[in-house]
């Protein structure tokens, strides 16, 4: 009944007209304390199924879905952002909404086509009662095929900077040890404990697990997301190398920083940037699969990165810098188009950088002249090896625009993505299952 | 004369069977082959008549068979596979020990396309499968035992295959249920429904179990002037279990226990298969 009288409400309603452009200040950062994230469920329906609308679309936008799941009534505030892949804000709004106990709510936003660009539009949902605050996100497409790249090219030294950090690696002495760990073997896989150096004296730490049996073995070579550590993981006729990268798990030696702090470590030096380190870090993993393929039977010819988060943008890079790889997996790839993340998020990362421009420690410029060296996005013309990139259209940290952005720099022929369309942060069991089917065909495994 | 009624055509409903063990309904995976090479020992001792009530053969009759299949497919895409069957079938029946009569035979082989409609989450897949049907015998010798229908003829079904992750953690399903007919006056046109369940117990064993349900029609009833004894009109329930063995990443051998629970103007099977899958 409520769903019906909403939608004809709507009819009556007139698209939206975006305002002059303006930009945004970054550095807010919404804090909820105590709320339950339970009390209302929101989901986004867009007005065409895929969402991605063109000009012969009648509407453009989608319809906002509240459910009160407590016995209590909720009132509250709707507040709606819509940037462009700039990250320039196109509308704003703050609307009411109330919903009687067990009751729903449901709103129709969309957009005045004659204003419309080609190009990715991303909402921020900002939703708040007294039960309950959250934020959602949601990118759409409008006529995707014909959007221009708004991507600015890389820094002119791109390509010296990371012949020079590789240099750099190649006389930092490496000491690769591989200790097998019997406390750790399954019954058909050994385990073995992974130390190396990499620049900066930094000590890595990581896991390698192969299958028992004498026959060669694929590797599939897992980077650590930003402080998430990795254990040892076991599969099914893979050899599998987890690599802790600096500032996480156990290798966090001189790196022993908080969530909001790695990040910018020696940001105002990119020579000296946390993240080259990590990139690093994550290059010089590589020589240990070599290292070990003969004792451990290792197949060389196929080795897949994978990353999810930061260690997606490590695949990214090892993709594109090494060709001893044979392909890489992005997971939810967070730490890209920074240009347009520091304007258009308030989740992590770009929370972190802005935080610290909104303290005046460093200025935007200064930061994003450092991040630019860093960005996959730069990275993508320049990876040959077959891809698989799995990301969210309602990612809240970073907008599905800059992972879409990324994809469209990528110049090989055979890329695969897999676009989740309410999967928030995370991924879905859909990805895991096309990752796994994925990952066969390239370890050319049955 | 009754007798005689049931012991046909046996061998054109081993073709159907049994491959599901082999995860036939999962997708074979682009460019990737499979392989399964079967041998199945078949035997009746007695059968159902037209109203489903049991008897033995006279004179002891024994009918049995040793039945060498091929069944194969290729990835064509991550959503198509190729997939084919080659039988070939020795029968024999017997009264009182002694061979009354025999016929070795290349069967019906089956060529087919499957499409993948969807793969949900990839752990569970829900497939098209359409199927020519070419008698590879000459025509119907003066025999009782016959390898097939000597008809052409096309099959459609649908599957779904896949593997529970939360309930029943590991263990994965193949269900399919499809219509096939013969191109010609007589038909007949067969519905049959097939359900398996599989239980790993470690990367190295799995059980499976299978449930085989057909019903063969015939416009025609099972006697016609022109092809008297040729039954076309039968139905039978078969389960069976099946417990496979790794060899090693490509390799699986499965050994196999069958019989018929129930049946109508068919002969009571049972019998053991064994074979290999291939998949590289």
């Amino acid at each position: 009944m409520l769903i019906a009288f909403a939608s004809i409400q709507v009819q009556a309603q007139k698209p939206l007209k975006f305002s002059e452009p303006s930009y945004t200040s970054g550095g807010v950062n919404y804090a909820f304390y105590a709320k339950d994230k339970n009390s209302i469920k929101s989901k986004i329906i867009a007005l065409n199924k895929k969402g991605i609308f063109s000009r012969k679309d009648k509407f453009v936008g989608y319809t906002l879905r509240l459910e009160n799941n407590v016995r209590q009534e909720q009132t509250g505030e709707i507040a709606l952002k819509v940037i462009n892949q700039s990250g320039v804000i196109l509308y704003q709004d703050v609307a009411g909404f109330s919903m009687r106990k067990k009751g729903e709510f449901e709103k129709k936003y969309f957009f005045d086509v004659s204003q419309m660009q080609p190009g990715y539009y991303t909402s921020t949902i900002s939703i708040s009662s007294a039960q309950y605050a959250d934020s959602v996100s949601y990118t759409f497409a409008f006529e995707p095929t014909t959007a221009a790249t708004t991507v600015s090219s890389a820094p002119s030294d791109f390509v010296n900077f990371w012949e020079q950090a590789k240099r750099d690696l190649n006389s930092t002495r490496a000491d690769i040890a591989i200790r097998p760990r019997p406390d750790l073997y399954r019954k058909n896989h050994n385990t073995f404990e992974i130390e190396y150096q990499s620049v900066d004296k930094a000590i890595i730490y990581g896991w390698l697990t192969v299958p028992a049996d004498k026959s060669s073995h694929p590797v599939l070579y897992i980077i650590s997301d930003y402080q998430s550590e990795l254990i040892p993981e076991y599969r099914k006729d893979v050899a599998v190398l987890s690599i802790n990268t600096r500032g996480t798990g156990p290798s966090n030696q001189n790196y022993n920083l908080g969530y909001d702090q790695l990040g910018l470590y020696n940001i105002a030096d990119r020579n000296k940037y946390f993240l080259k380190g990590v990139y690093l870090d994550g290059l010089r993993g590589v020589d240990v699969i070599f290292q070990a393929a003969n004792q451990l039977h290792l197949d060389t010819r196929k080795i897949v990165v994978q990353g999810a988060g930061l260690g997606a943008s490590v695949a990214a890079y090892l993709g594109a810098i090494d060709t001893r790889v044979s392909g890489v997996v992005l997971e939810a790839p967070n730490f890209l188009g920074f240009s347009s993340l520091l304007n258009s998020s308030q989740g992590f990362p770009a929370s972190m950088f802005n935080s610290s421009i909104f303290q005046r420690r460093i200025t935007k410029d200064n930061v994003l002249n450092t991040l630019e060296y860093f960005d996959p996005i730069y990275f993508a013309p320049y990876i040959s090896n077959r891809i698989l990139v799995g990301y969210s259209l309602n990612n809240s940290n970073t907008p599905a625009q800059n992972v879409i952005q990324f994809i469209d720099q990528l110049r090989i022929n055979k890329k695969d993505k897999y676009e989740c369309k309410n999967c928030g942060n995370t991924l879905n069991k859909g990805f895991y299952g096309f990752k796994e089917t994925w990952l066969k065909e390239r370890f050319g495994q049955p | 004369m009754k007798s005689n009624i049931s012991k046909k055509i046996i061998a054109v409903l081993l073709t159907i069977s049994f491959l599901q063990t082999a995860k036939a309904g999962f997708p074979i995976g682009n460019g990737r082959w499979l392989l399964a090479p079967t041998y199945t020992k078949y035997y009746a001792d007695g059968y159902w008549d037209n109203t489903g009530i049991y008897n033995n053969f006279a004179k002891k009759g024994r009918y049995e068979s040793d039945y060498f299949g091929l069944f194969g497919g290729v990835g064509i895409g991550r959503d198509v596979d190729l997939v084919f069957n080659i039988p070939y079938v020795q029968q024999r029946y017997l009264e009182n020990g002694q061979i009354q009569e025999s016929l070795s035979a290349v069967g019906d082989v089956i060529v087919g396309l499957s499409y993948f409609i969807n793969h949900f989450d990839y752990y569970k897949h829900l497939s098209i499968t359409g199927s020519l049907i070419f008698p590879a015998y000459p025509s119907i010798e003066q025999t009782y035992l016959l390898p097939g229908f000597n008809s052409t003829g096309g099959e459609i079904k649908m599957g779904l295959a896949g593997t529970n992750t939360n309930y029943l953690k590991d263990t994965y399903y193949d269900v399919e249920a499809g219509i096939r007919t013969y191109f010609n006056a007589g038909g007949p046109t067969m519905f049959f429904a097939n359900a398996t369940l599989g239980v790993p117990f470690n990367e190295d064993w799995k059980l499976s179990g299978t449930l085989n349900l057909l019903s063969s029609n015939s416009n025609t009833g099972f006697l016609t002037p022109t092809n008297i004894f040729i039954n076309r009109d039968f139905s039978y329930f078969r389960g069976n279990i099946s417990l496979g063995r790794r060899i090693n990443r490509n390799i699986t051998w499965w050994v196999s226990i069958f019989r018929d629970f129930t049946g109508r103007s068919i002969g009571q099977g049972q019998g053991f298969s064994t074979f290999m899958v291939f998949k590289f």
